[in-house]
Parts: structure tokens; C-alpha cells; sequence
């Protein structure tokens, strides 16, 4: 088994990978921008130099070509060819695509950093919310769902079905509280999986779409974030509690009623408090070892609620935010400054990555039997 | 039985413990009542939109799904022949490449990936409809595969450090025919399964995402014209926005409830298109996972 600092030793080693990587793409798209502008032969640049001289006007061409005439610089035909080379270098410098959007594109010099940093800290604060937030949330949801999972409790569909079978054609009627919980979860669990900018534009007209107090719970939310992490807690719980030690605890008299508030059951807080409020219980056992497993998930769900942090600033074009700056530098290719946002992000992913790490091999040594 | 837990009845029963058949019979059903309604409801031109874009949705995905497949199956026998082979560093660099691909977002990465068939795009190299959804699905792949790599290597882990390849050994099967036809084709097929029903709903996500950032404005020269629409594309549309908009309306107005499924149908639809099948197909995985015990 790998060291604690030899794993933090790979993950330094790829953010110094990355980023070198990133300097030789920047570089390599500097000099292709940088040759890719067309550049004017000098003996008609000095022509195209002249500031008097409307190249679009025939009159102005055609007291030009009279003047090179009279001074006796060439033939007619070397005159004309001449012209002709006035006309190309032109066309070609109007399609020069690096002049299309603008010209002027900006760098990545002290100004530009001095205005993405405000943008980096606000980013971070952002993700590192947002990832504390949804594990404490999934956390909650997936407790909640193994208990019940474990009181039996069927499904509100699946007993709506039952009402049906048993009391036959009435029953459609009659079992109206299962569908209406039904479908009150439905359209619950349609919101946890839809996309984030579907409830954003849905909810545009009635919130301020724009602002962290949105963007948070959004990014928590949405995008099946919540859900997925939720989904793997409760699996990990479920093969958890499947194991012998569980059954062997219970015969030897720790707590396994999963009735609510029963005696020797389960208290409500130990949905927001999973360890702390199953004290005697042998829940508090699964929960624990399904946790030493559920931690380095955590690095994989970071990677994806940046996705999602992504997906609301560029969907929702939120401005003075970093991931909407990375696809306005794209948009007008200013690449080296849209490359060092993206190691950024990169690092910001590495860095709870890290965390993740640090907190896994903590838990590990806590249950190591080592003396 | 709880008292919370229905009795099982002929229905009920048939559909214990096989959820995934419920909700693949559910998001058909709800495919099929979509396509009908906007049968009778939607213009003519909304309507072959809307059609096109989730027939092109659907293939991308499920090529996505196909490409990642491929390569997630080819890395992992790549990297148990280099720990089979003992050639430790050649893993360790594979390995550390793996992570580092990891950890890149992966919308960071497919928009990195937009950029070059949007390059490709404009130079021609990408001429037909067809190529540029492969050129798509292949860059979503790539950011999918590691999954399928995962999923292969913990089974060939899990086998390895049983007797089940020893006693074929002994049998005289070659270690190649026993890591992909007895323990990959013959006993992970489910989880195989379940894994590409996972990615097929992230597929989805990802490319409708992207889609829809790109459509609202990654490059000024590639219009919707020249990439093919999707339900992503669509609902970026400003008249599909619009129709989104109209259910922030209705929530405040509940006059406009009735108005969302007749005047506000394309953005309604796409938006329910794309929700819907995420959902169900996140609940046939888990239905997967729990008929078979995964």
C-alpha cells in the first residue's frame, strides 16, 4: 500500500506535469498566432504605408498607377502586377482571422491576473461550499434511505400497485395518497436530475439567477450530483450491513431496531448526526466502515461538481466569474489566458484531491490495527 | 413484513427486484406519450427539430458509450499484461497518466475537446453530419472510458486473487482467454452492463451540456448550422429558452399551467426529454445493481 506522502508526492507530480504542459501548448499556439499574421512584402507595405492613399477609391489607383508611370518605376505590366500585389496582400489581410474579432486581444500580464484573482478566490470558495455542502446533504439522503430501506418500506408507486391488486378497479381511486406521493417524488427526483441551467432558466423570471445565494444550492442540487453521491453512500451502507460482524454484533446484544424513536432504535438526528446520534446502535458500525469506503469517492465527485459549477456560469453567463472569463477567452481565442484558468481549475481539483487523501489515510490509521 | 410494505400481489410481485424492466418500460412509455403529444401539438418544422435532435442525441451517446467501452476494456488489459508482465514502471506511468486524466473536469476537457472539432470543423476535415457526431462522441469517450477501466480491472482483481484462474490455468487455458471470455464475457457481464447504462445517462448529460454552453456561445464562426442539433443545441434556442422561462411564469401565474404544453411545447418538451431520461435511465442502472447484487 502506498504512503500518505508518496501519494501527495503524485499529485504535486501532475500538477507540475499539467502545467508544463499548458506552457508548451501556450507557447506552441503563440508562435502559429504569431505566424499565422500575414505579413505585408515590404516593397508594398511602403505602398499600403502611404495614409493619403484610399486603395478602395479608382480614383486615387488610378492617379496612382499615372504617378508610377511618370516616374518611370517600371512597365505598365510590372505596374499592373504591382497593383495586383496591393489587391492581394490587402484581401488577405482581411481575412486574416486574428483581425476578426477585434484585433487587440489581450494577454496574460499583471492586469489580467490582478483582475482573475478576485474571480480564482470567489471560484474556490464556491467549490469548496458546494463540495461540503453536497456531502453533508448526500450524506443526510443516504441515511434517510437505508433506514427506511431497512424499516421495509415499500415504495409510494409500489403501493399505490398494491391498493390496486388488493380493492381491484376502486383501488385507482382510492389510492390516491400513494400516487400523489408518487408523483410528488417524481417530480422531486426530476428536479435533482435535470441539468442545471433547465432550473435556472426556469426560475429565471423569479429569483436573481446570478447571485452565490442561487449558485450555491444550484450547484448542490442539480446535475445528479446529490443524488449520485447519495446513491453511492447508500450502496456502500447496504453492502456494508450485509457482512457477518453485523449479525454477530446483533446477537451479541448492540442495538438493531430500526423503528423510529423505539427502544434500542433509532433517533431522528441521526440523519444530520450519522455517528454521534447512533450511540449503541449497530448502525453506527455500518456507518463508519461505510464511510472509510465512501471517502475516496470524494475525489471523483469533485471532478464532477466542477462540471456542474462549469455548466451554471457558462449556461447561465455569469459575469465576473472565472468559468464564464475561460469561455469569453476562448470566444475571443486569447488561449494563454483561457490555458492558465484551466490549471487553475485543474489545481483546485488536485488540491481536494489532496484533502481527500489526508482525511482517508487519518480515518484509515484510527481503525489500523497497529499497536 | 413491516406494515409499511405492501403485499405482493401478481403486478407488484412481477416487478420485485426487477426495477430496471419498470423503468425501461416507463421511460419508452414516456418517450412514446412525448413523441405522440407533440404529434398533435407541435408545427410541422419544431416537430422534425425536435425528432432529429433526440435521434442525434441518443446516437452520440450511445456511441459514446460504445468508444468508451472499447478503450476502458483496452486499458485495463494493457495495464494487467504491464502487472502481469512485472513491468513496473511502464504501469506506474500509465497509471499516473490515468490519474491526471481523472482529474480534469470533464466538461473542462470536452470543452477543450469542442475547441479542436470546431478547428476541425472549419478546415472541412469533418464534412459530413455523420463524422462530427463521432468526432463528438469520441472526445465524450474519452472522458468516460476511465469508468469502463475501473469497473474491468476491479474484476480482473477480484478473480485473480480467487482459485477460478488457477484451476483454468491448470486446465490449460490461456491467461488470455481466461480474463476476457471466462471472467470479463462470462461472469461480469452485468456489471458491464450496468456500468454502460450509467455511462449512457452521463453521455447524455455531458453532451446536452455542452451543447448547450457551446450553443450559447463558444465560437462565432460554428453556428447550430454546422454542428448537428441536439437536445442540448435546441433548448439554447432562444425560442426554447423562452419556453423554459414560461415555467418560472407559471409559478407565480397558475393560469399559464394549461399554456406550457400547447404555446411553450418545444423547450417543454426538449427540457422533459432530456430530465426524463436522465432520471430513468439512472433508475434502470440502480435497478441493475440491485437485481443483480452488484
Amino acid at each position: 500500500m502506498r504512503t500518505l506522502g508518496a501519494i501527495i508526492l503524485e499529485h504535486c507530480a501532475a500538477i507540475l506535469v499539467v502545467g508544463l504542459a499548458l506552457v508548451a501548448v501556450a507557447a506552441v499556439i503563440r508562435e502559429r498566432e504569431a505566424a499565422a499574421v500575414v505579413r505585408a512584402d515590404p516593397r508594398i507595405a511602403r505602398y499600403l504605408a502611404i495614409d493619403s492613399l484610399d486603395w478602395g477609391d479608382p480614383l486615387h489607383r488610378a492617379l496612382f498607377r499615372d504617378a508610377l508611370g511618370a516616374l518611370r518605376t517600371g512597365s505598365r505590366r510590372t505596374i499592373d502586377s504591382l497593383i495586383h500585389a496591393v489587391d492581394d496582400t490587402r484581401l488577405a489581410e482581411f481575412a486574416d482571422p486574428s483581425r476578426k474579432v477585434g484585433g487587440g486581444r489581450a494577454r496574460l500580464d499583471a492586469g489580467e491576473v490582478a483582475e482573475l484573482i478576485p474571480m480564482i478566490v470567489s471560484y474556490l470558495a464556491v467549490f469548496f461550499t458546494v463540495i461540503v455542502l453536497t456531502y453533508l446533504a448526500a450524506r443526510a439522503f443516504a441515511v434517510w434511505k437505508f433506514i427506511a430501506w431497512k424499516q421495509g418500506r415499500d415504495s409510494a408507486l409500489r403501493r399505490y400497485l398494491a391498493v390496486i391488486e388488493s380493492k381491484g378497479p376502486r383501488g385507482i381511486i382510492t389510492g390516491w395518497e400513494h400516487i400523489a406521493a408518487a408523483l410528488a417524488r417524481g417530480a422531486f427526483a426530476l428536479v435533482l436530475f435535470a441539468p442545471a441551467y433547465v432550473i435556472a432558466y426556469a426560475l429565471r423570471t423569479s429569483l436573481d439567477t446570478e447571485s452565490l445565494l442561487f449558485l450555491v444550492p444550484l450547484a448542490v442540487v442539480s446535475n445528479g450530483v446529490l443524488i449520485n453521491q447519495a446513491n453511492h453512500l447508500f450502496t456502500l451502507l447496504v453492502a456494508e450491513s450485509r457482512k457477518g460482524y453485523v449479525e454477530t454484533a446483533v446477537v451479541k446484544g448492540v442495538g438493531a431496531s430500526w423503528a423510529w424513536n423505539a427502544p434500542g432504535g433509532l433517533r431522528h438526528r441521526v440523519v444530520a448526526f450519522p455517528s454521534a446520534g447512533a450511540r449503541g446502535h449497530i448502525f453506527r458500525d455500518i456507518y463508519r466502515n461505510a464511510r472509510l469506503q465512501y471517502i475516496p469517492s470524494l475525489k471523483e465527485h469533485a471532478a464532477f461538481v466542477v462540471t456542474g459549477i462549469v455548466i451554471i456560469e457558462m449556461a447561465l453567463n455569469i459575469n465576473g466569474h472565472l468559468c464564464y472569463a475561460l469561455l469569453r477567452h476562448i470566444l475571443y481565442r486569447e488561449y494563454d489566458i483561457a490555458i492558465a484558468i484551466v490549471f487553475v481549475i485543474f489545481v483546485s481539483v488536485k488540491l481536494a484531491e489532496i484533502m481527500v487523501d489526508i482525511w482517508h489515510a487519518l480515518e484509515e490509521r484510527r481503525y489500523a490495527n497497529v499497536p | 413484513m413491516s406494515p409499511e410494505q405492501a403485499p405482493r400481489g401478481r403486478i407488484t410481485g412481477l416487478l420485485s427486484g426487477r426495477r430496471d424492466i419498470l423503468w425501461g418500460i416507463l421511460w419508452v412509455g414516456g418517450i412514446l406519450l412525448c413523441r405522440a403529444w407533440i404529434g398533435l401539438k407541435l408545427n410541422a418544422p419544431a416537430r422534425a427539430m425536435v425528432v432529429d435532435a433526440s435521434i442525434h442525441t441518443l446516437w452520440g451517446a450511445l456511441l459514446a458509450v460504445v468508444l468508451a467501452l472499447l478503450l476502458g476494456w483496452g486499458t485495463a488489459l494493457l495495464l494487467h499484461a504491464l502487472e502481469s508482465g512485472r513491468r513496473r514502471t511502464a504501469r506506474i506511468l500509465l497509471s499516473f497518466a490515468l490519474n491526471l486524466l481523472r482529474s480534469v473536469p470533464q466538461i473542462v476537457g470536452l470543452l477543450i475537446g469542442y475547441v479542436i472539432v470546431t478547428a476541425l470543423t472549419l478546415n472541412e476535415a469533418l464534412a459530413s453530419e455523420a463524422s462530427r457526431i463521432a468526432a463528438t462522441s469520441a472526445v465524450t469517450a474519452l472522458f468516460l472510458f476511465q469508468e469502463v477501466a475501473d469497473r474491468v480491472t476491479a474484476r480482473i482483481r477480484h478473480y485473480a486473487a480467487t482459485e477460478f484462474v488457477d484451476a483454468l490455468l491448470v486446465c490449460g487455458v490461456s491467461p488470455r482467454v481466461i480474463v476476457n471470455r471466462e471472467i470479463l464475457l462470462k461472469n461480469s457481464m452485468a456489471y458491464l452492463v450496468q456500468k454502460s447504462v450509467a455511462l449512457f445517462g452521463r453521455a447524455i448529460f455531458l453532451i446536452c451540456s455542452i451543447d448547450f454552453i457551446v450553443s450559447v456561445g463558444l465560437s462565432t464562426e460554428v453556428s447550430l448550422a454546422n454542428l448537428p442539433v441536439t437536445l442540448g443545441s435546441l433548448l439554447a434556442k432562444l425560442d426554447s429558452k423562452q419556453d423554459i422561462l414560461a415555467i418560472g411564469t407559471a409559478l407565480t401565474d397558475a393560469s399559464v399551467i394549461p399554456t406550457l404544453f400547447v404555446e411553450h411545447l418545444q423547450g417543454i418538451s426538449v427540457a422533459f426529454l432530456i430530465v426524463y431520461t436522465l432520471l430513468c435511465v439512472y433508475r434502470i442502472a440502480n435497478g441493475l445493481t440491485e437485481r443483480y447484487r452488484l
